[in-house]
């Protein structure tokens, strides 16, 4: 590590900022092969590393896949800690935003498998990503997806342990963390995932909620309004409001005119990710085996999917 | 074994043979002048570990930390002793954030400021007032550890082994106090290197053959001997089919029983002076 680690990398120039990081492009002296530097901020370090770093080390030390970002070494130098990472240029955000790039279905089905697929495998390594959105899945030279960002991340727990509910940026929050559950599954990145297949599709975020409150409406708005007798244990939920608007879940017509391009499979699989009883929501393993993803049209091929740079 | 640890950095990373242990702790020898080797080769290694154990389980205690959390910071000094050697740095210090690393790791995060008044309150002489301590030491330990921080205990492959058991044979279902005891050894085999050396549900199957095996005559005294010998016979069978490696499940048997026999010489008031000597 260290001063032999730090001089296997070049660290060019800054491309961007989080909120504890720093980033920067650079190379693998060796290989030539571009690369991130996720340098962590320094000021940080007077109350020691910052929990978001602990955790994006700590996880991707243990996965390895090819739709999770990589990361290729770690260093530190003077009192920093700093990651080597593949360098991915764009995020699917930046795509969905890019009015002049036309998404074709196949496209859409590529990166929601590719997604899918990234996803399945952490959660078979029992890790819950806790913050999958758009801005999240980043995008190689060669067009493949990766997700990013385990800085929310956490290993399954004990049935018995708790955990904190304010987990995943707002628009993507399933519904039983709106509702404040302590104990929850897999599901919640599933249901992210299902707000992402609608974005794709919309090109416009499906649920984009000015606050908590809202967001539930919002929520119910999109997807019916859940009674007790669907979802036993609901209205008990630490957070469920005194009050909600009833709305009707969404008719099969209803849900072609709002996704007029998508097709019946293609719906299916985002109903089943958008299931608002977490127990009836499908599982990634179960996600890959949709047919969605084997009709026609197919997943557009690598080499021919927007937003690759090479 | 869960499907997580076949690929974990615990397995691909932080597993050693005996050899390469045996040869990484020779080669930390070199950084040391004469004198000072000698009197850290005066120290009973074996005491130098419970001792160690006994801080770090202090600490926890006090701050009422879960014994999981401990196992993670016990594995944390362990690995790192690898690579630094015991009496370079102040061990007080690697303890303290040992445990506030494994905390963060294990998402039971304890603010820094409160690890590192703890410790003071119990090792004034060792422990400043200065939370940036702790802090630059977490980057020399996580560096050290290689960035490495998950880690797989045997205390889940413990009551899925003894749920197995119960399953092939009611006569070898482990009582509860036997889970008990089997779990406390599992506390106790984090003195050794037993979690260099092996896959977590090795040591789970080695501390159950000792509760099993060559305890039953003393827990289950009021049973006649026949049955005894029956029922160990009936658990050597489940064992043979179990696909658990018999060798190196003994080896760690015995690795326990070392740590053991030397336990009992163990006297901790005169360990602290001698590792005073050590470290000023
Ligand atoms: N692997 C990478 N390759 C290329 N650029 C990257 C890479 N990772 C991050 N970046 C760039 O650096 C910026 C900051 O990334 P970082 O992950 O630190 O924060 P963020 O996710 O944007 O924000 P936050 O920390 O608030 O979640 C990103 O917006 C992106 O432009």
């Amino acid at each position: 590590m260290n001063d032999a680690v730090m001089a296997k990398y070049t660290k060019d120039k800054k491309v961007g900022e989080g909120t504890f990081a720093v980033v920067y492009v650079g190379k693998q002296v060796k290989t030539d092969r571009k690369i991130a530097i996720k340098q962590i901020k320094e000021g940080e370090f007077k109350d020691g590393v910052d929990m978001s770093a602990i955790r994006e080390i700590k996880f991707l030390q243990e996965i390895r896949h090819a739709n999770v970002i990589e990361l290729i070494d770690v260093f530190t130098a003077g009192p920093r800690l700093s990651m080597v990472l593949e360098f991915l240029p764009t995020d699917l955000e930046g795509l969905i935003k890019d009015t002049k790039i036309l998404f074709r279905l196949g496209d859409v089905k590529a990166w929601m498998l590719m997604a899918t697929r990234g996803l399945h495998h952490c959660h078979r390594l029992q890790i819950l990503h806790r913050d999958l959105k758009p801005n999240n899945l980043l995008i190689s030279p060669t067009g493949e997806l990766k997700i990013a960002d385990f800085g929310l991340a956490r290993q399954m727990p004990n049935p018995k342990d708790k955990m904190t509910p304010t987990v995943v940026t707002r628009w993507y929050r399933a519904p039983e963390l709106l509702f404040g559950a302590r104990y929850y599954t897999p599901a919640v990145d599933v249901w992210s995932l299902g707000l992402i297949f609608a974005e794709l599709m919309l090109r416009l975020p499906y649920c984009p909620g000015e606050d908590d409150i809202d967001q539930i409406d919002k929520t119910f708005r999109a997807f019916g309004t859940p009674t007790e007798e669907e979802w036993p244990g609901l209205t008990s939920l630490p957070a469920y409001p005194k009050t909600v608007n009833k709305y009707p879940h969404p008719s099969v017509q209803e849900l072609k005119m709002r996704f007029s391009a998508a097709t019946e499979n293609g719906l299916e699989l985002f109903q089943a990710m958008t299931e608002l009883n977490p127990a009836d929501r499908v599982s990634c393993e179960e996600a890959l085996t949709a047919d969605y993803f084997t009709e026609f049209p197919r997943p557009t091929k690598l080499a021919e999917l927007p937003g690759r740079t090479e | 074994m869960s499907a997580n640890y076949w690929t974990s950095s615990q397995r691909l990373h932080w597993l050693l043979t005996k050899e390469t242990l045996a040869e990484r702790r020779k080669g930390l020898e070199d950084i040391f002048d004469p004198g000072k080797l000698q009197t850290i080769k005066a120290l009973n290694p074996w005491h130098v570990r419970v001792y160690l154990h006994t801080l770090i389980h202090l600490l926890g205690q006090n701050l009422s930390i879960r014994q999981r959390i401990l196992a993670t910071a016990e594995v944390y000094l362990t690995r790192f002793h690898t690579k630094v050697p015991f009496g370079e740095i102040n061990p007080y210090l690697v303890v303290a954030t040992a445990v506030y690393v494994a905390c963060k790791v294990e998402e039971h995060p304890q603010h820094i400021r409160t690890i590192t008044s703890e410790a003071r309150s119990l090792w004034p002489d060792y422990i400043s007032h200065d939370p940036t301590k702790i802090a630059e030491c977490e980057f020399y330990l996580i560096e050290e550890l290689g960035t490495y921080l998950v880690i797989f205990h045997p205390y889940k492959s413990l009551m899925q082994i003894s749920d197995a058991m119960a399953r092939s044979n009611a006569q070898i279902t482990m009582a509860p106090e036997e889970i008990q005891v089997t779990w406390s050894m599992i506390n106790d085999s984090y003195i050794t290197d037993l979690h260099l050396l092996n896959p977590p549900h090795i040591v789970a199957m080695a501390c159950i053959y000792m509760t099993v095996v060559l305890r039953s005559h003393i827990m289950r005294m009021t049973m006649p001997s026949e049955a005894v010998k029956s029922r160990i016979e009936a658990f050597m069978t489940f064992f043979g089919e179990s696909n658990v490696d018999l060798e190196q499940t003994i080896d760690c048997v015995q690795e326990m029983i070392s740590l053991y026999v030397n336990w009992d010489t163990y006297s901790e008031k005169q360990c602290r002076v001698e590792i005073a000597k050590v470290i000023t």
